[in-house]
């Protein structure tokens, strides 16, 4: 575990930089993924870099900055997603329904999101130890962000398969990597 | 129950799934707990497995962040006015995001930088949520209107507000946070409260963590309020009536829910004209003082909730449409 707590004294370009490298695209992934829009997940990443730097001096001693960059991102991601339910005419059931699921989701993530790079080498493992097939399909559709379709024309089969393929490689890794993932966090609510 | 099918999942997961399987998929998430939890787990897999292979070029990103900050650091009244100009770029970012939503938003949530007085307003129907300068939260119900101004010179952090708000301040000792609503104001104290202030009658004061006060016009304290506590101020009478705080009221507008508990239907009916933008008309009077107690979610249609009322009483209602201005509704 490398920075847990990393608040060390002041904030110099090189640091910030480091802090940056480390946290930026994983932020930017989580940010597009539910905000289906580059642009916009760009601007909420950099407004909590912007933000972490304005108030460095402010974080108390023991605030973890990831958490802090994480927890903006989530937040801002959340809020967008809410005001675009809200944006939705009353007839739009399915779309509301599902910015409604993927609000709820996200508000599931917890922390350990961006310490997952300290699992990587379990992660990889498991991924190798997919059936060959699963771990080709299960590849290309997430580090190469093929669409299924062109999975399978890339290796011929149906796109049924594919489907097959990636359904199984999600089922094995959840359960074999069930110990290191905390997958929910649990929920705290005001209400109720 | 219908049970969840796997390949249906992935296919969600991977943003593979037809308008037809997302339906099919959503609706049954909606009546079975376990498939509910299935999709959190398995989302929540995908993305942590794929954060870190991510390829931007992040030098780039890193220039142009760092671009920003840089723009930040200059002096204190330059960095109010880039502040302001950076509020107002976090909209445009949003409005270049698609001529439909950018629109919406623009016109839910309207920021007028103007020598450091910052504006903003939520339209009737929509709530909307806003990041001062200086960090602090603010949550804006439909038909609701904030102005903030940072006073360098006395060293204060001046609010005003018409309708209902609900504020995480980020508290700074020297510099305090005072939130002017008609005649009161509301000091903070390092706090988290909600006021509500849509008829001119009364301004509600509900605090939900830490310290505010009520001050007067002429800035005495009326009341210093604990956590757990609301205030409810009467511009008629100039009194404060201290109740408990009733914490599903305060937060079911933030959660697109109106709970009213035990209010007359005049009142009920301004809040409801100022979510779906109508008016209403009282044929006959006596029906006014009548009280109820309501919670249904914001997304149920005005005729449902005018059925629902109507349930525990009796009165008949005329819907006219109308071009160009809110439809009325009227009760007799």
């Amino acid at each position: 575990m490398t920075e847990e707590k990393s608040k060390v004294g002041s904030l110099d370009k090189k640091k910030f930089k480091e802090i940056f490298n480390e946290n930026y695209q994983s932020l930017f992934f989580l940010g597009r993924n539910y905000l289906e829009d580059e642009d916009e997940a760009k601007g909420v990443v950099q407004e909590a870099f912007v933000k972490l730097w304005d108030i460095w001096e402010d974080l108390k001693e023991d605030t973890n900055h990831r958490n802090f960059l994480f927890k903006m991102v989530k937040n801002n991601c959340l809020n967008i997603l809410k005001r675009r339910q809200l944006l939705l005419k009353h007839h739009e059931k399915i779309k509301s329904l599902e910015l409604h699921y993927q609000y709820e989701s996200l508000n599931r993530i917890g922390f350990d999101y961006l310490q997952v790079k300290e699992l990587k080498e379990k992660i990889d493992l498991s991924i190798k130890n997919l059936p060959e097939h699963c771990r080709i399909v299960f590849e290309l559709s997430r580090f190469e962000q093929l669409k299924n379709r062109e999975i399978a024309e890339r290796l011929g089969v149906s796109q049924k398969t594919v489907e097959a393929h990636l359904t199984k490689a999600l089922k094995i890794l959840r359960s074999d990597l069930k110990e290191y993932l905390p997958l929910l966090v649990f929920l705290t609510r005001l209400l109720r | 129950m219908n049970k969840l099918d796997g390949n249906l999942l992935s296919k969600i997961i991977t943003g593979e799934a037809t308008a037809a399987e997302k339906e099919s998929f959503y609706e049954t998430l909606e009546n079975n707990k376990e498939a509910e939890n299935d999709f959190y787990e398995t989302k929540s897999l995908w993305l942590k497995l794929g954060s870190q292979y991510q390829t931007n070029d992040i030098e780039a990103e890193f220039e142009e962040t760092w671009g920003l900050i840089k723009h930040n650091k200059r002096g204190s009244i330059l960095k109010l006015i880039r502040r302001s100009l950076k509020y107002a770029a976090i909209f445009l970012v949003v409005f270049s995001l698609g001529a439909i939503l950018g629109y919406l938003v623009l016109r839910n949530i309207k920021n007028y930088p103007d020598q450091g007085v910052h504006k903003f307003s939520s339209l009737k129907g929509s709530l909307s949520s806003v990041e001062l300068p200086d960090g602090t939260k603010v949550w804006l119900n439909a038909g609701t209107e904030l102005t903030y101004k940072e006073d360098l010179e006395n060293k204060q952090r001046l609010a005003e507000l018409k309708g209902e708000a609900y504020f995480e301040v980020k508290h700074r000792e020297d510099f305090p946070l005072l939130v002017k609503v008609g005649k009161v104001t509301v000091r903070d104290l390092g706090t988290t409260f909600n006021i509500k202030a849509y008829s001119s009658e009364s301004v509600v004061t509900s605090l939900i963590e830490g310290k505010a006060d009520i001050l007067s016009e002429k800035g005495n304290i009326l009341t210093a309020l604990s956590p757990g506590q609301t205030a409810t101020y009467s511009h008629k009478t100039g009194r404060i009536v201290l109740s408990s705080l009733n914490e599903s009221t305060v937060n079911a507008w933030r959660n697109q829910k109106f709970v009213l508990n035990n209010e007359k239907l005049e009142d009920i009916f301004k809040e409801l004209s100022i979510w779906y933008d109508v008016e209403f008309e009282f044929k006959d009077q006596e029906i006014k003082d009548s009280r109820y107690s309501l919670s249904v979610k914001k997304e149920t249609s005005l005729v449902k909730v005018l059925e629902m009322l109507r349930l525990t009483t009796r009165f008949n209602y005329e819907i006219k449409n109308r071009v160009g201005q809110p439809d009325k509704i009227t009760i007799y």
